[in-house]
């Protein structure tokens, strides 16, 4: 807080609000797969668009979304950015975020790129790393949750 | 929806000062100010003004739900027609075209269109942005406003050679307009080595590409043709209004099959054309004076330029960083160094709308434009996803 | 020529009422809702030009909520705006921009779903936070002050809530829903609708295009009063009244010419303020007058005490009335704590099936 004027006040509070966020069966259907170890899409119509994270109507066409296709787990980045300040709620810096789209779907799904301490030692060669273009593939966690934080992707060497 | 729309102008603006904290005022008192001076703009009273419309993004920043509730007495709206547009980023812009279809649908004669915001009311202001995103698929996944304009900065970087050098001459350049805007919270003189040296906030982004948090109030009053010609005012009017959503998902916005790509900005480019079909603007290069862009990344100022037709795709950061639309140019760009130097967000499209409006009524002080005739202000809201356009004209459109 | 404004009245070329099943996720309700509005309309979604919402970011706890639904709303490379007052707010809204000539085709939605929230600590954080937060002085206290009030001025016994509150309830077809656990006095559980996570959307068209019209949206009147209880301008009967007036001026038409008052009766002294305020009730006798002549109203749709959902009441009753065709109906709803704001909504029903 800046510099407080004379005879003013300054009140705090710290607020807590509880949600409690219904998921629907689409989005419960992937979350309970990627626990399983799984990445799922949804597709409107034959020839429809493959969206993931998974959605129950096609945005352009509006049409209902309902074919499950698995996807991955091999992906390519769109892009990436390597976030080097401290934000609230943030894993600590360095790390990297991605866009990436995996095999098989139609859109990309942005989640961390794991990159080693010496790949991150320097960021332009750590950005040429994440390029896009760059193939990675999706790495579970041993302990998984079922939720999206289950999963993050690595640089695929193979 | 081409061709010439129902005639509305604006008659008055205001702004106020912006900076981090207001500590020397409640959100109410802050809104009230900035409603006498629109009022006093305009040469009205309270008793002129037939409905209000609020422009407030989040209330999570200033931590009091529906606050413009609130505020309504101290803006003189106690019994007033009133109501709150609530568009993220893009309010600013969407409230000043509610107020505009107040007034052009022939309901009303004169609309104020007024909000404040305090972003720095609380200090976990990324937390709070990160509280946008889908709760199940993308709160946890490390977007945030700065990392989706990173994504963004990286993918018009890569595919159009647009480089960390144009992005300073972008930042240097908006803060040595800002100079001449005695209501911007930042403005100064910046060399390219205070920027080398800036910190890194997420690549390829560093300080000087983002705007700061500001608190600070703007407001507008529009007024229907049938009132402008009875009361005889002075007015900017409105040609061209247009919108865009698209999904809140930017990874839908990649790949092959995707209509817009997010390396470009190319929502604002539907708006801006939807606007531009109305005003009559076929060639904005040549036909337009003053531009405000709601750009809060340096990175948004050059696709920005792009979107609206004012250069050729890619073409923005060489062309900015030559300065080809700063002061005196043709085609002035922000003039009045834009939300890279104030970012109140609830009232950032208001204040575009503002500075350009302020233009063509010859009422824009140290920023002017000689002869400033037509002019276009922006605003954006959500992950790029809501556009929002207005463009205005020192005269009516001709029947 | 430039464009004048479009006067008369727009087509209510659709309508739907969703409610939200258990487990379903907002968007989805979104989705469900817009699509059956669309489908009701005939209208196909590439022919949709203009998508104006009504929601809470706090109920929905989402920070931006029309960043997550403007998609499932339909909104796709399109025209979105949201507003925060109600659905008739937007309603309103999306009528200005079809008479400016900005819209053929504009879907409504309006949707709560407090089930996910917890809606007492965030009417708490609507309070400003120097004065009334500290005291909570959050609804149902600020309107329990005003009935007291308004109880000792006529005079009248409060047991008259509970005879009208039954009634309402036994209306409804559920008459054991009737709950008289004290809340504040002389407000009892019984004396307010019970919550329902519902959507609601309407179709307006400035161009119908030879699809059937179901009504016709004439005009709507708004106004909100003062924050503060003490400053305000007037009465909430009294704003109403306002706003109803404004409302039937821009139609054209006089009250007598209403046929049925689909008024917000989320609770029970909104309904006896709203009789009183539309000249149904004498000043003061509301209580006495509904109690004696329950269906004084002479309601379209169906009453709170079936379900309500907060912030789209309104917009469901323009979606679901079934009035008999050529009827008017004036659909009204009371927003903010204590009614600081009034909206009403004046809508003329066409003969099923009836061509533009």
């Amino acid at each position: 807080m800046s510099e407080i004027p004379q005879d003013t006040i300054v009140l705090p509070e710290d607020r807590h609000l509880h949600y409690d966020f219904a998921s629907g069966y689409i989005t419960a259907h992937f979350l309970r797969n990627l626990g399983e170890g799984r990445i799922l899409g949804t597709r409107a119509g034959a020839n429809g668009r493959v969206y993931v994270p998974p959605r129950a109507y096609c945005e352009r066409t509006f049409e209902p979304a309902e074919e499950w296709v698995e996807v991955g787990p091999g992906g390519t980045v769109e892009a990436a950015t390597i976030v080097t300040a401290k934000f609230l709620g943030h894993p600590d810096p360095p790390f990297v975020i991605g866009m990436v789209r995996l095999d098989g779907a139609g859109t990309a799904i942005t989640n961390y790129i794991e990159l080693s301490d010496e790949q991150l030692a320097d960021l332009d060669t750590a950005r040429d790393v994440v390029a896009p273009g760059t193939r990675v593939k999706v790495q579970f966690k041993q302990e998984r949750q079922g939720r999206v934080t289950d999963f993050h992707y690595v640089l695929d060497n193979g | 929806m081409s061709g010439h729309i129902a005639r509305a102008g604006i008659v008055g603006t205001a702004q106020s000062r912006y900076r981090t904290h207001r500590p020397d005022v409640h959100y109410a008192e802050l809104v009230q100010q900035t409603a006498f001076d629109v009022l006093a703009d305009a040469g009205m009273t309270i008793d002129d003004i037939d409905a209000i419309v609020f422009a407030m993004a989040p209330t999570d920043f200033v931590g009091i739900t529906d606050v413009d509730k609130w505020a309504i007495g101290a803006i003189g709206g106690a019994g007033k027609p009133f109501m709150r547009v609530q568009l993220g980023g893009a309010t600013g812009v969407a409230a000043a075209q509610a107020g505009y279809f107040h007034a052009a649908s022939g309901e009303f004669d004169n609309v104020l269109v007024i909000g404040a915001d305090k972003v720095a009311e609380t200090p976990d202001g990324q937390h709070v942005l990160s509280l946008m995103f889908d709760p199940f698929y993308e709160r946890e996944s490390g977007l945030n406003t700065i990392t989706m304009a990173a994504l963004h900065a990286e993918m018009h970087m890569r595919k159009y050679g647009t480089t960390t050098e144009h992005l300073d001459q972008v930042a240097i350049r908006a803060w040595r307009r800002a100079q001449r805007n005695p209501h911007a919270h930042l403005s100064g003189i910046l060399e390219p080595a205070d920027l080398a040296v800036s910190p890194l906030i997420a690549t390829p982004l560093r300080r000087y590409d983002v705007c700061p948090r500001s608190t600070g109030a703007a407001g507008v009053i529009i007024s229907s043709e049938r009132a402008i010609a009875r009361d005889q005012r002075d007015a900017a009017w409105v040609t061209g209004v247009g919108a865009i959503a698209n999904s809140v998902f930017i990874g839908d916005r990649t790949g092959a099959d995707a209509d817009l790509n997010y390396a470009d900005w190319g929502e604002l480019r539907l708006a801006a054309d939807q606007a531009y079909a109305q005003a009559g603007i076929t060639d904005p290069a040549s036909q337009l004076d003053v531009v405000e862009i709601y750009a809060p990344f340096t990175i948004c100022e050059v696709s920005g330029v792009e979107a609206l037709g004012l250069c050729a795709p890619g073409e923005g950061g060489p062309a900015l960083a030559r300065g080809d639309f700063d002061t005196g140019a043709a085609v002035e760009v922000n003039p009045s160094g834009g939300t890279l130097c104030a970012n109140p967000i609830a009232v950032t499209g208001l204040v575009r709308v503002c500075d350009a409006a302020a233009q063509l009524l010859n009422r824009a002080g140290d920023m002017q434009k000689a002869r400033a005739q037509r002019a276009v202000a922006t605003a954006v809201g959500g992950t790029f996803q809501f556009q929002s356009v207005m463009v205005m004209d020192r005269q009516p459109q001709e029947d | 020529m430039s464009a004048l404004p479009k006067t008369g009245p727009i087509a209510v070329i659709g309508g739907s009422h969703v409610r939200r099943s258990a487990g379903q996720r907002l968007e989805e309700l979104v989705y469900e809702t817009a699509k059956a509005a669309l489908t009701s309309a005939q209208l196909d979604h590439a022919d949709l030009d203009n998508i104006v919402l009504a929601a809470s970011d706090e109920l929905d706890g989402r920070g931006i909520t029309s960043m997550l639904t403007a998609m499932p709303a339909g909104g796709y490379l399109k025209d979105v705006n949201k507003v925060t007052d109600s659905g008739l707010h937007a309603l309103a809204l999306a009528a200005m921009k079809v008479r400016a000539g900005q819209s053929n085709a504009v879907l409504v939605l309006s949707w709560d779903g407090p089930s996910e929230a917890q809606p007492m600590p965030i009417a708490r954080t609507a309070l400003e936070p120097f004065v009334e937060r500290p005291i909570g002085f959050v609804d149902p206290m600020a309107s329990a002050v005003r009935l007291e009030r308004y109880l000792h001025d006529n005079k009248l016994d409060k047991s008259l809530l509970d005879e009208l509150a039954k009634a309402r309830w036994e209306q409804a077809g559920n008459p054991n829903g009737y709950q008289e656990t004290l809340i504040c006095s002389p407000l009892r559980e019984g004396h307010f609708a019970p919550h329902l996570d519902s959507a609601s959307a309407v179709v307006l068209s400035g161009c119908p295009d030879g699809r059937p019209i179901r009504a016709e949206f004439l005009a709507s009147g708004w106004r909100t009063d003062n924050y503060y209880l003490d400053q305000r301008e007037m009465p909430s009967h009294r704003l109403l009244a306002r706003a109803v007036s404004d409302a039937l001026s821009k139609a054209q038409i006089s009250i007598d010419q209403i046929d049925h008052f689909d008024v917000d009766d989320s609770a029970i002294h909104h309904e006896v303020w709203a009789a009183e305020a539309l000249g149904l009730a004498d000043p003061g006798r509301g209580l006495q007058e509904l109690i004696a002549a329950p269906d004084r109203f002479r309601r379209s749709a169906s009453s709170a005490y079936a379900g309500h959902s907060a912030l789209s009441a309104g917009l469901m009753r323009i979606a679901s009335s079934s009035a008999e065709p050529g009827a008017t109906a004036l659909v009204h709803q009371a927003i903010g704590r204590a009614g600081q704001g009034q909206i009403a909504a004046v809508i003329r029903h066409t003969r099923t099936g009836e061509q533009s």
